[in-house]
């Protein structure tokens, strides 16, 4: 039991430090942490290659807002969404992606601020 | 960047190790069947058979698995992996088309052991098999040709080796089987695994300095710090395989019995870095990606 422990200790120290790969977010619209005066329409996720965007989560104070996303659209270093009517609030947006290439799933969080009036 | 691996990542790789080791396990124990044929007696022969029928179920169960967790890990919630348009995702993204050649060549490979002596469609389905993980991945990431090539030539030998181990056990019984019937055994295996794991050996540094780029990456990349850890278990591996070949089948050639129960100890030690070493190497394909392509 000891020399299994000792085991699981070496490895998550070896694997704490380990970069995830596969197809990385490059960057999106809008950007994270922006604080945008009026509501977006759409969200855009840019990829560093061609990925099947999986899962899309928009969500305000823990309330989800409903997004579509299209899981049989082909794989593409640029993915966007349209977005529903925003009201003011912190959004937080969740996505998964898939590499078509070597089938890695990657994921992540970013969140953005609408400042405005509201509406669009 | 600090990375902390999830759930998913956990669950991704037991699968991963698990489909590895019983793939490839399954191959190499058709090849067994067919390579030592003539020195193996029937109830040997018999429960090799089983293993062969038993890995390749795992391997399906390993398959499927995999293709549950990366729905999982998509959703991030339990009920993500019974969502029918992620699963058909993952299928989509090189899961399906891996696994369907896994499944024909273990059919194959199945089907062909169940005679006395497996004929070439079974020892080619245990090769589509074992190199069925070369298709998609980080090999296929880097050209289109050498480096899914080197993989191949990896697998191939990799299954060989540690296929060979739980009938090797077999073989040796309980400890006191007859050493007249064990010696001829791993002699021969010995013999053949002495190129396999040069020419495995050798492709696989070969690949390895393609995804490095560089030695001080190994040190300087998660990915490289995961090799370390890979290598360091081959390089007991071998140290192993070499004392039994040097030291326990000249012994049991010459008729020694007590060398039995060392052999027994010696690949049992065998197949637990074996499956540290997959373990690894589903890790590598998980969590990390290599340098060049980073």
């Amino acid at each position: 039991m000891i020399k299994l422990r000792i085991l699981v200790a070496v490895s998550a120290m070896i694997l704490a430090g380990a970069a995830v790969g596969h197809a990385k977010l490059r960057g999106t619209m809008p950007a994270a942490d922006a604080k945008l005066a009026a509501a977006p329409k759409t969200l855009t996720l840019t990829f560093n290659e061609a990925a099947l965007l999986a899962v899309l989560s928009v969500s305000v104070g823990g309330r989800e807002i409903p997004v579509t996303v299209d899981r049989n659209a082909p794989a593409a270093a640029q993915v966007t969404v349209t977005l529903p009517v925003l009201t003011p609030g912190k959004y937080l947006v969740q996505w998964s992606a898939l590499s078509p290439k070597d089938g890695h799933v990657t994921k992540g969080a970013f969140s953005f601020t609408i400042v405005g009036a509201g509406g669009r | 960047m600090q990375v902390v691996v999830s759930v998913w990542d956990a669950l991704a790789i037991a699968a991963k190790t698990m489909t590895y080791a019983a793939t490839l396990g399954a191959a190499g124990a058709v090849w067994f069947l067919r390579y030592c044929n003539a020195r193996l007696s029937s109830a040997h022969r018999r429960r090799i058979r089983h293993i062969v029928l038993g890995l390749a179920a795992l391997s399906v169960c390993g398959g499927a698995a995999q293709l549950l967790t990366s729905a999982g890990s998509m959703s991030g919630t339990a009920a993500g992996m019974l969502d029918e348009s992620l699963l058909h995702l993952a299928w989509q993204a090189g899961a399906g088309r891996d696994n369907a050649i896994r499944a024909v060549g273990l059919l194959l490979a199945v089907v062909g052991a169940l005679s006395d002596r497996p004929a070439w469609p079974a020892l080619t389905g245990a090769a589509l098999a074992a190199t069925s993980f070369a298709w998609t991945g980080h090999a296929r990431l880097l050209d289109a040709g050498v480096a899914p090539f080197l993989l191949g030539v990896h697998l191939l030998g990799a299954a060989f080796w540690l296929g060979a181990l739980a009938p090797l056990l077999i073989v040796a019984g309980n400890g006191k089987g007859d050493v007249r019937r064990i010696a001829p055994v791993t002699a021969r295996f010995g013999a053949l695994a002495l190129y396999v794991v040069a020419l495995m050996t050798a492709a696989a540094l070969y690949l390895l300095s393609m995804m490095l780029g560089g030695a001080a990456q190994l040190w300087s990349s998660g990915y490289g710090r995961i090799v370390m850890l890979k290598l360091g278990f081959v390089a007991v591996l071998l140290c192993l395989a070499a004392f039994n070949k040097l030291q326990l089948t000249p012994r049991l050639l010459a008729g020694d019995a007590a060398a039995v129960r060392r052999l027994r100890i010696s690949l049992r030690l065998e197949l637990t870095l074996g499956t540290l070493i997959l373990g690894a190497t589903a890790a590598l394909t998980t969590i990390a990606a290599p340098p060049v392509l980073d």
